[in-house]
């Protein structure tokens, strides 16, 4: 994995940067640049790859930002935004002669409006902050990534963020109504609002998901829901993953929106138990968790027809949560899944891809095959209802070669994603992680097209550059080359 | 892994691909056309504009129910397509309208239209999921997939989704589909203020139920009307809904079945209560629900013929006598945070101020990716707004 070169002229000037930011903040305590500070600020959430900025900006308003991509601008010093550093995919990996803006600062709401359904935030708002300034009232933002205690709304719009309600909710992109947007050059343009519609083209649907490359989001309108009256989770163990699929593709054709299905297979479940020990079945291969909301009357009528759907695919046992503490324990299994996965293997990788939900059998068969050819262990959690996969690669990073092992292994299982009409990311974005893998899915002139979007709104390339794009154009046959400390062949390169 | 490639090919596709490169290389700009049943959106800088007509490419391309995906060629019929999907009992939740027989998906896609439901179910951009395109370099392109979770590239189908045919020519459209409800049923409130009609859909609009349609029809030139609001589902659910709002609410109460219902919102879709008369225009204004009424004032005070809300108070219908003063129709809608369409009165008519203009920041930005897509400029280059 190579990041473009750090160039010496702007480590030079680093001194000189952090004077003139001193400057321009006034506060000293906007300004990180320390080492032992910058710590912090080394990795996102995919810690496998870590690296220093020269400095990193607290920003507390657009006004500051904008100020902030000026001065870079005039340095030439490329920018990284960063919210939560919950991030999956190192979109948000420091460069090493870059400046981070952090907008966790810029963490107040601005607006509540009711009667327009849309709550106007600073991008450094929390996802579940939205919720909870709302949930008094009924009301609550729907998508919920599963770090929505931390992540921020604008990151999640970054990454276009997703959670386990996509199939019924949308993701991020179809709860959105307006950003505010400092862009590359310093300029503050609101996309949207509160209507439904913007004038001219989408480019709100551009900036979403654009993981950092287009604009730096500063504040966000958000369209919220009414909560749900009902809400009743089932459970329903299977024999195979298989069946369990099946039922998923029943559920949907027979005409009901689930706001969720997720399945676990045998091995998170058993890990899942050993953690928390929330009464899931022991020694069986798989189960689904499957959740109607909305108005009473029509879940009602939809329980029936659900249970003899799942009972007609195979499910040998059948729980349906009757009373709201019931349903919460049904789903903290599903929601511990990844912390208690730590507890089984050292490390994990967890992986994203997107696929058709009727190809889940025949790919779920090829990661278990993969599995013992790699060797390595594989724990399957995904939210079934869109097809989104999150294989957990189980490995141990002590262990000479597994870490590379498991990224092989991790991107065999994007590409098999891609193969059978799926996509790379779901939910995480491509970040660093994926890049390298951008040219499986796109043809040269599809990358030339993507970049020429990215040069539209950022000619000189200084935001976020090395992300999502790879740097060289070919379908990198096992995935990402992964450069451990000290076993390097060039030891004085910038890799991470 | 091999690479991916654009292999399929049909007479159709490379027809258009040469048709893009000739015109690129010859400097003169094309319209691209369908059914021509949207051509009364955008301005119209000459009518001379040869046409780059993608109505052949007609053919569906893959449909998986079990996926609620369905993907098509753009010429084809969004008639067809309904009759396919109604079949499987699934549609396009977006409601998008014909406005003419001829209507085509593609067509929908580039106009970014979406009927009643919009304010619950999404937009079109919202049910856009791929695309393949031939840009104005002739080169074709994908982008987005066919899976309804992606976050892999930038988001360009969405960006297509509305661009009134100015930055590629749609030859491949992905889409999300919804089941079908089981049944609808609409509640009308007749004789109703239009304060307390704003008042109500917006209390609706807010009620944990599956109201899918809020639209407001003022009788012509009185303070009162008709308030619809539709509810969609299984049959038990939604007359226990009907029951709930009939309980809470005052006045001249009555309630349309299946086929009634059904029928008052293909007519509101269609544009049927709206349809301009000789010497008269049509705009439409999409703002924020709760300002609509705050609209309306301001309209008739320059003129305001009729007018209708639909979307909850979201997208508001108006009648204007011709000739009205554009520019001040824009300013009014500038000023409050809405966009607005003005809807051509017939082919002679240049449409100049089409749509509300831009920020300077947003213009530059259109532009900038105009550009991008389209670097010779032969995609329409004067359809939203007035090249500088």
């Amino acid at each position: 994995m190579q990041l473009p070169p750090p160039s010496q002229k702007r480590l030079q000037q680093r001194d000189e940067l952090v004077r003139r930011l001193r400057k321009l903040l006034g506060d000293p305590d906007q300004i990180i640049h320390r080492p032992e500070d910058l710590v912090v600020y080394e990795c996102d959430a995919l810690s496998a790859y870590r690296q220093q900025p020269m400095t990193v900006i607290l920003a507390s308003s657009a006004e500051e930002v904008s100020r902030v991509v000026r001065l870079c601008g005039e340095f030439d010093i490329p920018i990284v935004p960063w919210g939560a550093g919950t991030g999956l995919s190192g979109g948000a990996l420091p460069l090493s002669d870059g400046v981070v803006i952090s907008l966790a600062r810029m963490n107040r709401i601005l607006d509540i409006d009711l009667e327009n359904r849309a709550v106007t935030v600073e991008a450094g708002v929390t996802n579940l902050a939205i919720t909870r300034a709302v949930e008094d009232r009924g009301f609550y933002y729907a998508p919920d990534p599963s770090s929505q205690l931390a992540c921020t709304i604008g990151g999640n719009i970054a990454e276009n963020s997703g959670g386990v309600h996509c199939l019924k909710y949308g993701t991020t992109t179809n709860n959105i109504l307006g950003v505010q947007v400092v862009l590359a050059d310093g300029e503050v343009v609101d996309l949207g609002g509160k209507s439904m519609d913007q004038g001219g083209y989408d480019l709100l649907a551009l900036m979403t998901g654009s993981e950092g490359l287009l604009g730096i989001i500063t504040e966000a309108t958000v369209r919220i829901l009414r909560k749900p009256e009902s809400a009743r989770a089932f459970m329903a163990v299977f024999d195979s993953v298989e069946s369990t699929g099946q039922a998923v593709s029943d559920i949907i054709a027979s005409g009901m929106v689930p706001s969720g299905m997720e399945i676990m297979d045998r091995l998170s479940i058993e890990a899942v138990e050993d953690f928390l020990g929330c009464g899931y079945p022991r020694g069986v291969e798989a189960l689904l968790l499957v959740e109607l909301d909305g108005v009473a009357a029509e879940v009602e009528a939809r329980i029936g027809t659900l249970e003899t759907l799942l009972r007609q695919a195979g499910a040998t046992e059948l729980r349906r949560a009757d009373t709201e503490e019931e349903r919460a324990r049904l789903w903290s299994g599903r929601k511990a899944a990844f912390p208690a996965m730590g507890r089984v293997a050292p490390d994990y990788y967890c992986m994203d891809g997107t696929i058709p939900r009727g190809r889940l059998p025949e790919v779920l068969s090829l990661i278990q095959a993969m599995s013992k050819n790699f060797g390595l262990q594989v724990a399957n959690v995904f939210h079934a209802g869109d097809g989104n996969l999150h294989p957990l690669i189980l490995y141990d990073s002590n262990a000479p070669g597994e870490l590379e092992r498991a990224e092989s292994f991790g991107a065999e299982i994007l590409q098999l994603c891609v193969r059978v009409g799926g996509v790379l990311s779901g939910e995480h974005g491509i970040g660093v992680e994926k890049r390298d893998l951008m040219p499986c899915m796109f043809t040269d002139a599809d990358l030339d097209t993507q970049e020429r979007v990215k040069a539209a709104f950022d000619p000189r390339q200084l935001l976020n550059p090395g992300k999502v794009f790879p740097l060289l154009r070919r379908c990198i046959p096992g995935g990402s080359m992964h450069v451990h400390a000290g076993e390097l062949p060039f030891p004085g390169l910038e890799r991470f | 892994m091999a690479k991916p490639t654009r292999s399929d090919r049909s007479a159709a596709l490379e027809a258009i691909e040469v048709q893009v490169v000739e015109a690129g290389a010859a400097g003169t700009p094309v319209e691209i056309t369908g059914g021509r049943t949207k051509a009364g959106l955008g301005r119209r800088e000459s009518d001379s504009l040869p046409r780059l007509d993608a109505s052949a490419l007609d053919q569906l391309v893959s449909y998986e129910p079990g996926e609620l995906v369905l993907v098509v060629q753009p010429g084809m019929r969004l008639s067809a397509v309904e009759e396919l999907l109604a079949g499987e009992n699934q549609h396009l939740a977006f409601e998008p309208p014909h406005w003419g027989e001829g209507a085509t998906v593609g067509g929908t896609v580039a106009c970014g239209l979406s009927g009643p439901r919009r304010f619950k179910v999404g937009a079109a951009r919202d049910f856009v999921l791929g695309i393949e395109l031939v840009d104005g370099r002739g080169e074709r392109i994908r982008a987005g997939g066919r899976v309804v979770k992606n976050v892999t590239g930038y988001d360009v189908s969405r960006a297509l989704t509305g661009s009134f045919g100015t930055l590629g020519v749609l030859t491949e459209i992905c889409l999300k589909l919804w089941p079908r409800p089981e049944t609808q049923a609409t509640l009308v409130v007749d004789g109703c203020d239009r304060v307390d009609a704003l008042a109500l859909m917006l209390a609706w609009a807010a009620l944990p139920l599956e109201i899918t349609g809020l639209a407001y029809l003022p009788e012509g030139g009185s303070p009162v009307g008709r308030l619809l609001g539709r509810i969609e589902g299984p049959e038990p659910a939604v007359t226990a809904q009907l029951r709930r709002l009939v309980e809470g609410t005052a006045g001249s109460i009555s309630e349309l079945g299946e086929a009634e219902s059904a029928h008052v919102w293909k007519q509101l879709r269609e544009l049927e209560f709206f349809q301009p008369g000789a010497d008269e225009e049509l705009w439409r204004f999409s703002l924020a629900p709760a300002h609509a009424l705050r609209l309306v004032e301001q309209l008739e005070a320059h003129d305001l013929l009729r007018y209708g809300l639909d979307w909850g108070g979201g997208q508001v219908w108006a009648l204007f006598p011709a000739r009205v003063a554009a520019s001040s129709l824009h300013r009014i809608a500038l000023l409050l945070g809405a966009t607005a369409w003005r809807f051509a009165r017939g082919p002679e008519d240049a449409n100049d101020e089409a749509f509300t203009p831009l920020s300077p920041g947003v213009h530059r930005l259109n532009q900038r990716l105009k550009q991008a897509m389209d670097p010779k400029g032969i995609f329409s280059p004067g359809r939203m707004y007035r090249p500088d």
